[in-house]
């Protein structure tokens, strides 16, 4: 089976994010940051009216807080409600948060459609980035890209 | 027969929930009559019942058929008049009711679940009944009974309600006839019902489907409701939310627009008049040099340059004449979209109002519960049933009360002996009341019975170590008592199954201010206890007040505010001090713990970014390099406690939304949520306890005794008046009480609109008259119009002018004297000399009065008028307030005699005769509590008519004015409402002498008529 991934970057390293879990993608950056939280929780983000809660990805998974450049984007991902038909059907395994969500990131990248069995199990880390972060990597023609394991890194799971 | 139709059960169920919330009430007023049922309610009570067991039979369910049909029979004997109401029989009926409530949560479990419990009650009642061998006419009675015994000839009320029932019987009756005869002898032997009804009824139930009875019933009651699901509603809330959001952000464009057109505006005029100078020089030039050479070639070239100038000049004029300043229209459709967004935003919001009525509904029930349990006499008062809150609010509060409620029974009342011991009523009294009061709904629960004892809590808060020694010995009475909300105290000497768990206040305290509300105790030992809870309307919406830090911005909910003070640079080292490493504020003799905003947040400097313009209406945006040098504090409340936050800028005024914080936020306990500013722009709203916590503040440690016994003393002597001090565009200084202005605008010079001869701003989506103060008063008049005005607008009266200032010079607190006699006139209050120079205090009233008598005089037909000539006396000490009260007074023609203090007054009243008393409350040597206390015990002067003023609204105050025996308690300063007030305690207390002088001899036929 095949599965759609969203691409993009955080420096050279290529990451993907089943398009299944994707809301949209958004270019509109004006982030109010808030004071006393997390350091990975980047601010809040007015989206036609709803909150978004954006995340420096960078910092979640170690490889250095990100710089807002022309390219920065706000991947918003779905909420784990709109994603309950999804896992019902089986075509997903991962998993959101209740809230909105935004993973900001440095590119955005192509979209791919990769055969399920092309995808190799996570090795213990890729370049800095934990394993435990990644449900898989893929080898495309240009290189590599690790898929990301969402539930993971929004930390929800555990809490 | 399987269910149907899911959607018909559901519809079903929450009916017959209606019915029984409905019936609970019926019940007990059921039992209070006794002997001497009134038919209404039974009936009522009956057909509800009925409509119950109707339709659940339809889906078979036999217990809740049974059930309902016992109750059913038992009452069909009360309304005949077989037996009369015990509280065995109610407690049956209630049991019956509680029964099927959790039958009805879980329908489907309704088969499973004995019903046995509640019905051998009703069994027995009905076998007792029907003992002799009538068990089969009762049995079969149902039909028999309603249809030929009830009705009483000459009542046709009753008779009509027979005919009804009887109707409504039949229905039912061709449905399951079988099912009526043989449950009653059989309802102890279960399932026989269902049997026998369900293969009767099937035939039947395709003519006349119970369901079709049931809706034609909700019909008839309110046609004009439908069901919506909240969850559209919330949707439809959010929605309008973002709607409000919109609009903002097109308010915004819109005037930023109207500020670079103008710019645009003054900038082309600027060109026109360069342009006009340079063509006129050029002329000249071109004048100058004709006589010397002018080919006809030059000639045609200066006429060419003439020419081209006066094309650009008409070029210019014709864009300035497209006035892009304006919009056509646009100001029309922005305050189109602005009422109706409002309205649209108000209507949704009203949808999810519902009555306080719904949660005390189950007081009464509860209540009679825990007195039979414990042994006393309890009687629950209910107020305000209408008051109406938010559904979210209303669900989330009926825990946290019913824990109130219960201690007021369990703790609060003494047992009927202890009462009959102490000399108080056998009966205990418990109220609940809901009233509105400055946006906010107040639910006072009230008391008779013990009080808290402060010693014993304190007792016990040592031994649970929640307390030191130290802390304990410092702690005044009031402080003590709120130490029954800390977590783990329970005030139960013993731990009964009612409460006394150790868990509770705590957490009623932490529910309420989940809700954005308040809760505050206040405790007579051996009197009783009030606890007033105090609860926003909506959850969804509230007001802020938008500060600055940092860089950010930050909304602050209102309720949370009590004050702001602006601390100028050179009162900073008299202000504000450190203590303990601490900084406080010195505020009226207070110390307040003071928290900078942007410390408390760890705000980096180098994160700093500019904040977007907020004052979009205010083209020159203050950027005095003063207001940085001065500190804003605000002051904040948590519970009774307040303390200063430092921010950097004050911004306005915002409704804002509220949006429920981020998963990730759920530890910073600072914020209580986020919000969408009008640019779009996410803002953090703090959460004013949050912050406290965060900062670790202890109140009880601020507190050096020097100034606990200088604020004691203060707070008798003198009650500092804040005034506005403002100009007229000349020298002279006015001012006016802060406490009567509604806000302050800033206007431009060319926003004012003429009419006739008067002038008109936009405020608030309308127009509002404004006025100059030297067209009315015998002042020097402005020498130059200024671009700007400030325009005060007064809040305590209906439709208020704005009165035009060119500059605001402070605000100032002073207890000056005022002098009445120098400078007077109508308008003016008098004079004084604050800070050196003289100013005029304003009197608002006379001066609209003076502009507009027709609408700010007062009407010959007003019962005003009838203060006429009447004695009245001012208990007042502070000077100011004696002026003005003395001065709205005489302007009705009024005789006005002064005291300063209720000792004096006391004195005055003894020896004069008076028809009024018109007294302050907070007054050196006696005060207004004790005054008014004496004027009612006395037997000359018990029908005074008095009234209790106060310069701040608290409900404490009022209340306890109120006990004392004031007729009313009105605001210091606001004319109307204290006049309309005296005077209807004029006209109350003189009814009030006539009817009893009247109904004294017949009073004896009183009862008779009633």
């Amino acid at each position: 089976m095949d599965r759609q991934f969203a691409t993009f970057f955080l420096g050279d390293a290529r990451f993907g994010i089943d398009i299944l879990m994707v809301r949209e993608i958004n270019r509109h950056l004006d982030i109010t940051p808030v004071d006393r939280a997390p350091e990975f929780l980047r601010g809040l983000l007015n989206l036609r009216g709803q909150i978004v809660t954006v995340i420096d990805l960078g910092i979640r998974l170690g490889i250095g807080p990100r710089v807002i450049g022309r390219a920065s984007a706000c991947l918003v991902l779905k909420t784990s409600s709109d994603l309950a038909k999804h896992q019902e059907a089986g075509l997903l395994e991962d998993d959101t948060a209740d809230d909105v969500i935004g993973l900001l990131i440095d590119r955005v990248g192509d979209m791919v459609s990769i055969d399920e069995r092309e995808i190799e199990p996570a090795p213990a880390n890729v370049g800095a980035v934990d394993g435990k972060y990644l449900s898989g990597v893929v080898k495309l023609d240009d290189g590599l890209m690790a898929a990301l394991r969402a539930k993971e890194v929004l930390g929800l799971g555990a809490a | 027969m399987p269910y149907e139709d899911e959607d018909l059960l559901e519809e079903l169920v929450t009916e017959s929930n209606e019915h029984l919330t409905a019936i609970e009430p019926d019940l007990l007023a059921l039992e209070k009559e006794g002997d001497q049922v009134s038919s209404d309610l039974v009936n009522r009570v009956f057909r509800a019942m009925h409509s119950i067991k109707g339709g659940f039979s339809f889906f078979g369910l036999s217990h809740i058929v049974d059930l309902s049909h016992s109750m059913e029979s038992v009452l069909m004997l009360i309304r005949d008049g077989e037996i009369s109401v015990t509280s065995e029989i109610t407690d049956a009926l209630l049991g019956g009711v509680d029964k099927l409530r959790s039958l009805l949560k879980d329908v489907s479990a309704s088969e499973s679940t004995s019903i046995q419990e509640e019905l051998d009650p009703l069994t027995a009642i009905l076998q007792v009944k029907t003992e002799g061998g009538v068990a089969s006419k009762a049995a079969s009675g149902p039909q028999s009974a309603t249809v030929g015994g009830s009705p009483e000839p000459g009542d046709s009320q009753e008779e009509a309600e027979a005919v009804a029932e009887q109707l409504s019987q039949s229905t039912e009756g061709t449905r399951s006839p079988e099912a009526e005869k043989t449950t009653i002898p059989a309802v102890s032997s279960e399932k026989t019902l269902v049997e026998t009804a369900s293969s009767s009824a099937e035939p039947v139930a395709n003519n006349t489907p119970p369901p079709t009875t049931a809706r034609r019933d909700k019909h008839a009651e309110g046609s004009e409701s439908i069901r919506v699901k909240v969850g559209l509603l919330d949707n439809l809330m959010n929605l309008a939310g973002e709607l409000v959001l919109g609009r903002n952000q097109i308010k915004i464009a819109i005037s930023r627009r109207f500020s670079d057109a103008a710019a645009a505006g003054s900038a082309l005029k600027h060109i026109e008049t360069e342009l006009s100078r340079a063509q006129a020089s050029i002329l000249a030039l071109v004048e100058s040099r004709n006589g010397a050479d002018s080919t006809a070639g030059n000639k045609a070239q200066q006429a060419g340059i003439i020419r081209e100038f006066t094309e650009i000049k008409n070029a210019l004029q014709q864009i300035m004449s497209m006035r892009l300043i304006e919009i056509p229209g646009m100001s029309t459709v922005m305050q189109d979209i602005n009422l109706v967004t409002s309205e649209l935003q108000n209507g949704i919001m009203n949808t999810r109002m519902q009555p306080v009525g719904t949660v005390f509904a189950k007081f009464p029930r509860i209540m009679r519960d825990l007195s039979k349990k414990m042994g006393k006499e309890i009687e629950l008062e209910l107020i305000g049933q209408d008051v109406e809150l938010d559904k979210s609010i209303i669900e989330a509060l009926g825990d946290p009360l019913t824990h109130l409620v219960r201690n007021c029974a369990d703790h609060g009342i003494e047992s009927t002996d202890e009462r009959d011991r102490l000399g108080k009523p056998r009966q205990g009294k418990v109220r609940l009341r809901a009233y509105h009061e400055g946006g906010q709904v107040n639910i006072d629960i009230t008391d008779d019975g013990r009080g808290i004892n402060v010693e014993r809590i304190k007792n016990k808060a040592l031994e649970r170590g929640i307390l030191t020694e130290d802390a304990s010995k410092r702690m005044t009475d009031r402080e003590a008592v709120y130490l029954i909300f800390a977590p783990g105290f329970s005030m139960a000497e013993q731990i009964s199954d009612i409460s006394g768990r150790g868990v509770g206040m705590d957490v009623v305290k932490t529910n309420i201010e989940n809700l954005g509300g308040t809760v505050e105790i206040e405790s007579v030992c051996g009197e009783g206890t009030r606890i007033n809870l105090r609860l926003p309307l909506t959850l969804a919406i509230i007001p802020s007040l938008i500060v600055g830090a940092g860089g950010r911005r930050y909304a602050i909910p209102q309720v949370n505010l009590e004050e702001l003070v602006i601390v100028h640079r050179q009162d900073k080292d008299k202000r504000i001090e450190e203590i303990q490493g601490n900084m406080v504020l010195r505020l009226r003799g207070k110390l307040l713990a003071l928290i900078t905003l942007t410390d408390l947040l760890n705000i980096q400097s180098e994160e700093l970014i500019a904040v977007p313009g907020m004052r979009d209406d205010d083209p020159s945006p203050e950027s005095d390099s003063g207001a940085t040098s001065a500190q804003k504090i605000l002051i904040l409340k948590v519970g009774t406690n307040c303390y200063g936050l430092i921010v950097e800028e004050l911004f306005d005024s915002e409704e804002i939304v509220v949006k429920p914080l981020s998963c990730y936020l759920k530890e910073c306990k600072h914020y209580a949520g986020s919000t969408i500013m009008g640019d779009g722009r996410v803002a953090m709203i703090l959460d004013v306890a949050g912050i406290a916590d965060t900062a670790q503040l202890k109140f009880s440690d601020i507190s050096d005794e020097k100034t606990q016994t200088a604020r004691k003393q203060r707070e008798i002597d003198v009650e500092m008046q804040p005034l506005l001090l403002f100009r007229n565009g000349t020298s002279e200084l006015f001012a006016l009480s802060l406490a009567l202005i509604g806000r302050i605008e800033k206007v431009r010079a060319s926003d004012i609109e003429h009419v006739g001869t008067k002038e008109y701003v936009k405020y608030d989506h309308s127009s509002m008259r404004i006025i100059h103060l030297h067209d009315i008063l015998p002042i020097t008049p402005r020498e130059e119009e200024p671009d700007h005005f400030y325009i005060i607008v007064p809040k305590v009266v209906k439709h208020p002018m704005g009165i035009v200032a060119t500059k605001v010079e402070d605000i100032l607190h002073t207890d000056a004297e005022i002098d009445q006699i120098n400078i007077s006139g109508q308008g003016i209050l008098g004079s004084a000399v604050l800070g050196g120079q003289l100013t005029v205090f304003l009197d608002i009233y006379g001066l609209f009065e003076a502009v507009a008598p027709e609408e700010y005089g007062i009407d010959r037909d007003s019962p005003i008028e009838a203060l006429r000539g009447l004695r009245v006396l001012i208990a007042e000490d502070t000077s100011f307030f004696r002026s003005v009260e003395s001065e709205y007074l005489r302007s009705l023609g009024c005789i006005v005699d002064t005291a300063v203090d209720g000792m004096e007054a006391w004195g005055k009243l003894s020896d004069g005769t008076y028809d009024a008393l018109v007294t302050d409350i907070e007054m050196p040597k006696m005060d207004g509590f004790e005054l008014i206390e004496r004027v009612r015990a006395s037997s000359q002067l018990k029908n005074l008519p008095v009234i209790g003023v106060t310069a701040l609204r608290s409900d404490d105050v009022h209340c306890r004015a109120i006990d004392a025996g004031v007729d009313a308690m009105e605001t210091k300063l606001d004319k109307g409402r204290m006049l309309e007030a005296l005077a209807n305690a004029i006209q109350k207390r003189s009814k009030k002498q006539k009817w009893i002088d009247n109904s004294q001899p017949s009073s004896s036929e009183m009862p008779a008529s009633a």
